[in-house]
């Protein structure tokens, strides 16, 4: 018997429910069930020329000599190819109609707003990419970005991408700690921060915290310092973003081997964050053409919550949209400030057309009540993406109704009866995989939706299910793998990735369900890997935290939250108090990492815990739960 | 009824009816009360424009202010579309575009109807700024089509009573610019 048999259970409940909706904007645009398989079965039969096709959506300076080499996990894509990225997502829109309109409008929580056009925002990384060459910055060598999303914080990494040189966004969500392990594994040669930033008003101290994490990490390379909120007075190696980037001057370029690394992240393992590496070309073929098939367009306004940090956030708000050419808001702030309405009145004043965001984002919303939605007339949306957690049935019809369905109507949408209008789809995505992996397309495969589910595979990725019993299957309970390799593989890799390749397959370390059908429904994580609010967190990097900073020996177990799907329960033996762990978790690690639970015990009885397996997951974020584990 | 540029340490007062306060030039549109007036801008000290009054605020002039030159257009009703005298005459009105440094045009139309004359601007226009709610200026659909015509990177819609008005525009006119209200 699966040990987490009762919690999957639960998730199933809430997700799944025998309903198909179409959305009255889709009426037209669905696609009937056998044409979905038809596609899809053909993309996988042959993923290597399916994607191959799609890799000329690209522009190359030399085309590959084989789309695939080597095996998995180490393998080429598009070996022999040669592409510059930058051109690919900004340069090709030079002397196109889109050069000239906004690419990135920033608002921040204290209600300031700038835009840039694409035009603007290419000279902006001239002057950036020039800078950081004329301090030596070569081709390989990697720069690190700690900074809320600003318009310069991603201009510094399309300046990356246009030098070869690649970046690893960190969230400004982690602590010192764990800033300072990024630092130390990159070896950056600049880090990129911003003084601080408003949340709920109050000032942030990004700054302070990367000072913090230098010291600890002994970094002594430059630190470049937008901003933000003040005049900060900077110490040794640290420079003002207005200072590094006073020179009017060009640079070219740089042409990219396909497996030249494009950006790093660190994933959350169950005993570690590990740093992963994405490939330029594997990866910009991926996210070109998922990006258009979620339905991103270059007339679109879109709205991504997600930042750059996350997976979705460097896909989704940093390639993908400026690729198509799309205009980016990027909102530096929180969505309760000054009241919980502020995404829609965003949605509402920059008549945002695609909504990205996450479950855990609208289950929050959702509780806020329906008033500060419907008091925004939102009907430019054509779509709501969600994103990075099991999307309950009950949150996806308050989203498709109540966010959905607007003030016009249209085709079959009645909007007295909030009776719903444009699609809500809920996506699977993982860091390893680069993109979305599953989920209703509505500019390709719109198949009728599925509430609570992932949708259908996206053609292209190979979605099976592998049982308990060790059979892969197309339906059933099981762990979610990729049955085919993907461009976006990892080109680094930690230990743990590569041995979840197994048969010449990948499993993704998710427990799922695949239907008939081939809808997609995931019910949590296999291996004790926590996912909070839509972030993917790494349990033993909190216990190694607490062993670092008080000699603590601690177990964090994922349990099932009500609010953010699963929540670190911290089970601990020792003298410390729980105020100071707390303290300690969050200063060091970060405060998306905070405990919902923490429960001192015998040390026997945490062994005990320990030795049932670090897979576990509690039903419930309690004592109770606890005892009945 | 009006706007503030802020370019560098200079505010530009577009129609800022009694708003006048730390203002570097005030540009009248015309001399409507919503708009402009004698009354409040009798104190102002800075650069002044008022169509008809200072030389070179008429239809084609030019005018330099430092780094930042103001082109004056036409703006007017045609009154084929009123029975009665039409609102602002030919003459009575202007817009201005804004040509800052780095390329920055910023267009405020005044109050007008989409005249012949909006097709004939050859200039690249950053920021529009339409009036839209109908009656004495353009509706959202007849704004749209200026949009459609110079196609600017971001349009601020002003002079409407209804936030329905804005609406209007903002759903028609996403596809060809990044519409944005001003709150």
């Amino acid at each position: 018997m699966n040990m987490n048999e009762q919690p999957y259970k639960i998730v199933f409940e809430k997700l799944y429910r025998d309903e198909k909706i179409v959305p009255p904007s889709m009426k037209w645009k669905t696609v009937k069930f056998e044409e979905y398989k038809a596609i899809y079965e053909e993309s996988v039969k042959d993923v290597f020329s399916f994607w191959q096709r799609e890799a000329r959506n690209l522009t190359w300076c030399s085309t590959w000599s084989k789309v695939y080499d080597g095996s998995s996990p180490r393998a080429t894509w598009f070996k022999g190819g040669k592409l510059s990225a930058y051109y690919n997502v900004i340069g090709k829109h030079r002397e196109t109609w889109i050069w000239s309109k906004a690419a990135l409008i920033w608002e921040g929580e204290e209600g300031v707003a700038r835009a840039v056009t694409y035009g603007e925002l290419d000279a902006l990384v001239d002057k950036i990419a020039y800078s950081m060459k004329n301090n030596g910055l070569k081709p390989g060598e990697w720069i690190i970005i700690y900074s809320s999303p600003t318009i310069e914080s991603i201009a510094t990494m399309l300046a990356a991408v246009k030098l070869g040189v690649p970046f690893e966004p960190v969230f400004t969500g982690f602590g010192f700690w764990e800033l300072a392990r990024r630092i130390k594994h990159r070896e950056p040669k600049l880090v990129f921060t911003s003084d601080g930033f408003y949340r709920r008003g109050r000032i942030i101290d990004v700054l302070n915290t990367l000072r913090k994490a230098v010291e600890q990490a002994n970094y002594r390379g430059q630190v470049v310092v937008y901003s933000r909120i003040g005049a900060p007075s900077l110490r040794e190696n640290e420079v003002l973003f207005d200072d590094f980037t006073s020179t009017n001057e060009s640079t070219e370029e740089y042409v990219a081997n396909s497996e030249h690394p494009l950006f790093g992240l660190h994933s959350g393992y169950r005993d570690d964050y590990e740093p992963i590496t994405h490939s330029t070309g594997g990866f910009l073929v991926q996210v070109y053409s998922t990006s258009r098939w979620v339905g991103i367009r270059p007339r679109d306004t879109y709205f991504c919550t997600v930042w750059p940090g996350w997976i979705t956030g460097v896909s989704y708000l940093v390639f993908g949209p400026l690729m198509i050419g799309s205009t980016v808001l990027l909102y530096d702030g929180g969505p309760d400030y000054p009241s919980w309405d502020r995404w829609w009145s965003l949605i509402e004043d920059y008549a945002v057309t695609l909504f990205l965001t996450t479950g855990g984002a609208l289950r929050l919303l959702s509780r806020k009540g329906d008033e500060n939605v419907r008091r925004h007339n939102m009907d430019t949306l054509k779509a709501i993406i969600v994103t990075a957690e099991p999307l309950e049935a009950d949150i996806w019809w308050w989203t498709y109704r109540v966010v959905g369905t607007g003030y016009t109507s249209f085709i079959e949408s009645i909007p007295s009866q909030l009776s719903g209008r444009i699609p809500v789809v809920n996506m699977y995505i993982q860091s390893e995989v680069g993109t979305f992996i599953s989920g209703n397309l509505v500019n390709y495969t719109f198949t009728p939706i599925a509430p609570g589910s992932s949708g259908t595979p996206i053609p292209g990725f190979h979605v099976m299910i592998l049982s308990e019993k060790g059979e892969i299957g197309n339906e059933g309970f099981g762990e979610i793998i990729l049955l085919k390799p993907w461009p976006a593989m990892p080109i680094e890799y930690p230990p743990e990735y590569a041995e979840k390749w197994k048969d010449n397959y990948y499993r993704t370390g998710d427990y799922g369900y695949l239907s008939r059908e081939g809808y997609l429904y995931v019910l949590g994580r296999t291996d004790g890997v926590l996912k909070t609010s839509g972030y993917r967190l790494s349990p033993g990097a909190i216990e190694k935290a607490l062993r670092q900073a008080l000699g603590l020996n601690t177990l964090v177990l994922p349990c099932l939250d009500d609010l953010k799907f699963t929540s670190p329960l911290l089970l601990y033996s020792g003298g410390s108090g729980e105020s100071e762990i707390r303290e300690l978790v969050r200063k060091y690690v970060g405060a998306i990492s905070e405990p919902s639970l923490i429960v001192n015990l015998d040390q026997s009885l945490l062994e005990e815990y320990r030795s049932k397996g670090a897979n576990l997951i509690l039903p419930s974020c309690s004592k109770e739960a606890l005892r009945n584990n | 009824m009006g706007v503030k540029i802020q370019h560098g340490d200079k505010t530009y007062c577009i129609d800022p009816g009694s708003e006048i306060e730390k203002c570097y030039i005030v540009l009248c549109t015309h001399m409507h009360v919503k708009h402009c007036s004698y009354e409040y801008l009798s104190s102002f000290k800075g650069e002044l424009l008022v169509p008809s009054t200072h030389a070179g605020v008429e239809p084609g002039g030019i005018i330099q202010l430092g780094d930042t030159n103001i082109l004056v257009v036409p703006a007017y009703s045609k009154p084929e579309l009123y029975f009665e005298a039409p609102p602002h005459p030919k003459g009575c009105c202007v817009g201005y575009i804004l040509r800052f440094p780095n390329n920055l045009n910023i267009y405020y139309m005044g109050d007008t109807s989409f005249i012949e004359e909006i097709l004939r601007i050859n200039e690249k226009i950053t920021i529009l700024i339409p009036p839209i709610g109908g009656g004495y200026v353009m509706t959202p659909e007849e704004a749209l089509e200026v949009v459609k015509s110079l196609r600017p990177a971001i349009t601020i819609p002003v002079h409407y009573d209804k936030v329905e008005q804005y609406y209007r525009f903002r759903d028609i006119a996403q596809p060809y610019t990044q519409v944005i209200k001003l709150s």
